[in-house]
């Protein structure tokens, strides 16, 4: 199934994420000297550069984890950087889906209650989140593992999991920092195929950080980023991603 | 042989040195351990140093105990229940002991997993980091009961504003032969290697990282069938025994005291696993993770909780008890009675005072050491938007659900093994005054010192949340 971006009901032309000059500096180090971006709903970018340029630190700062020393960052036409701790938090948690390195799924819960725990700190119901991350999983194809924990589970399909948790609150921006970074390159490409595919159903934004060209070329936009500024923006071939 | 021993000694040694100039938290776990090695150690010499003092007592009675051993012969059994008392204190004791010990070595163990694959990538074999492990926990054991054995010789003076058997308390006396000291330190040190033994074998050190045991096999039921059978055994034995001056039915009690303590600690991981299986089942998403993380792992959540549980079971045992002495008689043994009366009273308030203080230390550690360990886990879900106060809510969940538990279990079962002395006392026109005040006390001085421990680790929190990791490119 080759899969098109999703149209959200109203096509908005808003950048779902925007960046003005942003500064940030950790001590000595400035990490990003100025960084201007845009990236629109649906869109796949990822952000590359070499070890210490600063794309962890630009993806931190688009996602609200970070706050900018100087410059600005819109989240969907809403200041990100001038907001409080907790109305960042609260974007992250009901407007963006997090895919880490290493999974990051709680070790204790099965696999069903780590994707339905996002719905259930934004106060869904425990039996409609629990169906909506049944739901998830099925999508991604892994609906047998939902009451395996992560410790009972290989890396890719821990990773899958993740991305089900990432995609179960209906995200405008799913944020991904080397997702297929702890795994080996058969399933690196598999696991790299769903995030790429099930963002696009979703219609959500996708932003990579990876140094690894292969996993780059999943999307259709790559940012280089060298001594923390925007070294180099162009659109990719679109791989055409499926499920 | 011998050689790669003392290469592996030589490294642990560099590599304890590099931990503290790393600055990153490692060095605080290093201390934490052998803070605690030192609280358990000092602890436990005091212990039993007071035990040795009335096993001396009754070998070489002086004094006015003396006297009235003389005047009456059926007194000798009096400085014998006082060492039997001591031994009951010792073995309520022991698993908080134990468990504060193990604590401090699963904690040391905690900042040195990551060091110890990467030496396994360097080629060391597992037997090698086993080896490695333990001389390192064995370092840390022994400057903690060092420190311990200082404590222990510096508090000793403390202990003459304090009479017993209408004696007061020499230094002299609490002063343990060198022979049985080092006994005591020998036992703290192997207790501690071989939870380090034991904790090691929960995680898989592989060259390509650290692997915890994550599943774990559900408790069986036996235990509450074994809980339930030594209980009633422990019930019915207890309300038959002829207790009156005869030492035997005393050491027996004594004996039946400590089973149930240990018959607890077999039940409660049980229970514990039951009910967070159900509380997991809650809509709240605090909930549900608080009691996922007590099912994964329930004995070592219980752990953390026995030290209150025994707590509550001497509170509970207390509360029943009359605690004054009464005797007619020749005006020596009066003197005796009247001088001694609070001797039970102040015996059971120090084991409460040692208990609390393993307590308080082993939460404190527990707490401090999971903080860490979840660091990572806690960064990322404070990026996904987890609410600031969520893992607080687990956190304080999940600890303090145990601690619910041990407090009626404990309390509940000391109350119930009780009534057969009280029953006894009773009969005699003695009745108990302010148990429920010593109860109450114990259940509180429990809660809040937990609470406390909680709190105390809030800053530590904050600041594993405030940590910018790098990022692995």
């Amino acid at each position: 199934m080759s899969i098109t971006p999703h149209s959200p009901t109203a096509p908005s032309t808003t950048p779902v994420l925007a960046t003005t000059d942003i500064i940030m500096q950790f001590g000595q180090v400035r990490a990003l000297a100025g960084v201007s971006v845009e990236i629109a709903h649906g869109e796949s970018v990822a952000i590359m550069g070499p070890s210490g340029s600063g794309k962890s630190t630009l993806l931190h700062c688009l996602s609200g984890v970070l706050v900018p020393d100087d410059g600005q960052v819109n989240f969907d036409g809403r200041p990100l950087s001038t907001a409080s701790d907790r109305e960042r938090s609260h974007t992250r948690l009901r407007e963006c889906g997090f895919v880490f390195q290493d999974h990051q799924l709680i070790p204790e819960l099965p696999a069903r209650e780590n994707v339905a725990l996002p719905l259930m700190l934004t106060g869904t119901g425990r039996g409609a989140a629990l169906k909506q991350a049944d739901e998830a999983l099925a999508r991604i194809g892994i609906d047998a593992l939902r009451n395996r924990r992560p410790g009972d589970m290989s890396g890719g399909q821990a990773q899958r999991v993740a991305i089900a948790r990432a995609l179960v609150g209906k995200p405008k921006v799913i944020f991904a920092d080397e997702p297929s970074g702890a795994l080996d390159q058969a399933t690196g490409h598999e696991v790299m195929q769903i995030l790429t595919a099930t963002a696009a159903m979703a219609g959500a934004a996708l932003v990579l950080v990876t140094h690894d060209p292969n996993v780059a070329s999943w999307c259709s936009r790559m940012i280089e980023i060298r001594d923390g500024l925007v070294h180099s923006d162009r659109v990719l071939a679109a791989r055409g991603a499926s499920l | 042989m011998t050689r790669g021993a003392s290469g592996l000694g030589s490294l642990s040694l560099q590599l304890t040195r590099s931990r503290f100039s790393s600055r990153e938290g490692e060095s605080w776990l290093y201390l934490a351990s052998i803070l605690a090695f030192a609280v358990c150690s000092g602890l436990a010499l005091t212990v039993a140093g007071g035990t040795w003092m009335f096993v001396n007592r009754w070998q070489h009675p002086t004094g006015l105990l003396a006297e009235i051993v003389a005047t009456d012969p059926t007194y000798k059994a009096m400085p014998v229940f006082y060492v039997v008392l001591a031994g009951i204190a010792c073995a309520l004791l022991l698993p908080s002991m134990v468990g504060l010990a193990s604590a401090a070595a699963v904690l040391g163990a905690r900042g040195r997993e990551k060091r110890l694959s990467a030496l396994r990538l360097l080629g060391l074999s597992s037997g090698d980091v086993t080896r490695m492990s333990l001389i390192d926990t064995l370092i840390q054991a022994c400057i903690g009961c060092a420190v311990g054995a200082l404590a222990y010789f510096a508090t000793l003076p403390l202990w003459s504003a304090l009479s017993m058997q209408a004696t007061p308390i020499a230094p002299g006396e609490m002063t343990l032969p060198p022979g049985l000291l080092l006994l005591v330190l020998l036992v703290t040190v192997l207790v501690g290697l071989g939870a380090s033994w034991w904790g090691l074998r929960q995680v898989r050190i592989s060259p390509l990282g650290v692997a915890r045991r994550s599943s774990r096999p559900g408790l069986k039921a036996w235990r509450l069938v074994a809980f339930g059978g030594i209980l009633a055994a422990a019930l019915v034995v207890a309300a038959a025994l002829p207790l009156g001056t005869s030492l035997l039915p005393w050491m027996i009690l004594g004996t039946i005291l400590v089973s149930v303590v240990l018959a607890i600690n077999l039940v409660a991981p049980w229970f514990l696993q039951l009910f967070s299986g159900l509380v997991a089942k809650s809509p709240s998403a605090s909930m549900m993770w608080a009691a996922r993380r007590i099912q994964a792992n329930p004995k070592a959540n219980w752990r953390q909780a026995s030290g209150i549980a025994v707590l509550s079971f001497i509170g509970g045992y207390i509360a029943m008890m009359p605690i004054t002495i009464t005797s007619k008689g020749p005006e020596a043994i009066q003197t005796f009675a009247q001088e001694a009366t609070w001797d039970f009273t102040k015996g059971a308030l120090i084991t409460l005072g040692v208990g609390l203080i393993l307590t308080a230390t082993s939460v404190l550690i527990t707490q401090a050491s999971a903080v860490l360990e979840r660091g990572e886990q806690s960064r990322a879900m404070t990026r996904m938007g987890a609410p600031a106060g969520y893992l607080v809510r687990v956190t304080w969940i999940e600890t303090l659900g145990p601690l619910l538990v041990a407090l009626v279990l404990g309390g509940g079962l000391g109350t119930a093994m009780a009534r057969p002395m009280a029953a006894v006392a009773s009969s005699l026109g003695q009745n108990a005054t302010t148990g429920p005040a010593v109860l109450s006390s114990v259940m509180l001085a429990g809660l809040v010192l937990v609470v406390a421990a909680l709190l105390a680790t809030l800053p530590l929190q904050k600041q594993v949340l405030r940590v910018q990791e790098r990022a692995r490119d």
